[in-house]
């Protein structure tokens, strides 16, 4: 790292904590709305009765 | 507005006013208890027994540290403007312990009249300034006053 | 004319499809404005602004923890905004808003508090003390959790909103508390620097990126708020036509 730019390493870990807090909430609704589309998809094919077990069906 | 949308609004404004009374008289009667530090005044004020364990605040005065050679001890005098008692900690401080700094000393007045503390933070005021900035209002005359609050008691007694 | 406009628009928002749609559109453009200030507020922060005369590089950590702190507050009253409206007009997308701004507003505490800790050991000495400000703010975290808990804790989920919307209401006296605790009492925590009416105590110099991230915040609330909403929103209508249609428009 540029040497001038050595801060305390807890400068740098409460930077951290601040983007992977946000990252989540950033992450946290793309895998839930991935969840659900599943989800929902799977019940969609249920209720029109093209639900197979078998992939290759 | 229909009357039923204004009834349900002053139900939500009688909800709000009533837990802001309740927590304005829970406030007013544990105020002392809030209150972090006491300042020198205030122990000057009152003689607290020798046991009584507390938190000391003030500012470190200048000219006051004087840390022992062959261990950890440190001496200084906590100040508020008015009153100044002098206290004693074996220990490492903080980094920002410094003459002329806000300090919040825990512990007890000893029969000597030293305050003994086991416990010693640094507190800091909310100015933040380069370097340049804190060494030209120096040059000017006029270098910055670090502000430390006092406790309730000790701005009654003064008058203000 | 204006007025009936306005008010037809408010009351579209109403409408789920109508909702949904507006959260996806402008949840990226929330996201894009929250990571152009936040690039720019990161960089003078860590990189343009000079060390503070008496704490140095530490105090680079005001640049997260303040924001993050205003924004578990602002975020509040956002959320005190919507229960009003959801309580007393009980538009279901403004109650399914003011849940979700809670594990929000509970992330921006955490960012708070953690940053806070890690900033008080070396500079204070103390990862922790029971001053007014710092148990307020902790109270805070806990009133985001009991919200959280309280919805969830119901199958119907109306009704856990409006209950919810009650506890949001009385956790609303924290947020003066909060904000007062430097000024009532004497506190391990310093006072307000910055002073919408008088003069701030720090220098124009640092100013800068303050602004840049609490603009970055603002705006990722936003975002994350319409993001969870729309969501929670398609959970709660998975039996109902428009979502039916809609998955069946992407399948």
């Amino acid at each position: 790292m540029i040497p001038e730019f050595e801060y305390a390493p807890y400068v740098w870990t409460s930077y951290g904590i601040f983007a992977m807090i946000v990252a989540w909430q950033i992450v946290q609704p793309i895998l839930k709305r991935k969840r659900l589309r599943a989800e929902l998809q799977e019940e969609l094919a249920l209720a029109q009765g093209e639900y197979s077990d078998d992939p290759n069906a | 507005m229909t009357p039923t949308r204004k009834k349900r609004l002053a139900v939500v404004g009688l909800i709000v006013l009533s837990v802001g009374a309740a927590a304005t008289v829970a406030i007013t009667a544990l105020q002392d208890n809030m209150l972090f530090f006491i300042s020198p005044s205030d122990v000057h004020a009152q003689t607290l027994p020798a046991d009584r364990h507390f938190r000391l605040g003030g500012l470190v005065s200048e000219g006051s540290v004087s840390r022992d050679p062959h261990s950890l001890l440190v001496s200084f005098q906590v100040t508020d403007g008015a009153h100044e008692i002098p206290v004693t900690f074996t220990g490492i401080l903080p980094d920002l312990f410094r003459e002329g700094q806000g300090v919040i000393a825990h512990g007890n007045i000893g029969p000597d009249g030293v305050f003994h503390a086991r416990e010693v933070l640094a507190r800091h005021d909310e100015t933040y300034m380069p370097n340049e900035v804190a060494r030209a209002l120096e040059k000017a005359g006029t270098p910055h006053e670090v502000n430390m609050p006092t406790s309730r008691q000790a701005q009654n007694q003064s008058g203000y | 004319m204006i007025w009936k406009k306005i008010k037809v628009g408010f009351h579209k928002l109403g409408s789920p499809p109508v909702f949904y749609r507006v959260c996806q559109v402008v949840a990226p453009w929330l996201w894009a404005g929250a990571a152009v200030c936040a690039a720019f507020g990161l960089y003078k922060a860590l990189f343009v602004v000079p060390p503070d005369y008496q704490q140095s590089d530490s105090f680079r950590i005001l640049y997260v923890h303040v924001p993050a702190a205003w924004q578990a507050m602002a975020g509040y009253l956002v959320m005190s905004i919507l229960a009003i409206i959801a309580l007393v007009w009980r538009i279901r997308t403004t109650e399914i808003m003011a849940m979700m701004g809670a594990p929000i507003g509970a992330a921006f505490t955490t960012i708070c508090l953690a940053t806070g800790s890690i900033w008080g050991r070396p500079m204070w000495g103390t990862w922790w003390a029971w001053d007014a400000r710092l148990t307020s703010m902790l109270v805070l975290l806990f009133v985001y959790l009991g919200i959280m808990g309280l919805y969830a804790a119901f199958e119907d989920k109306r009704k856990g909103a409006r209950v919810a919307c009650i506890l949001i209401l009385v956790g609303l006296v924290n947020i003066p508390i909060i904000h007062f605790s430097v000024e009532w009492w004497t506190t391990l925590h310093q006072g307000s620097t910055i002073s919408f009416f008088g003069e701030s105590s720090m220098d124009a110099s640092m100013m800068p990126p303050l602004w840049w991230m609490v603009i970055a915040t603002k705006l990722m609330f936003g975002a994350a708020l319409l993001d969870r909403s729309r969501n929670e929103l398609v959970e709660q209508d998975r039996r109902k036509g428009w979502v039916r249609q809609k998955m069946e428009a992407t399948a």
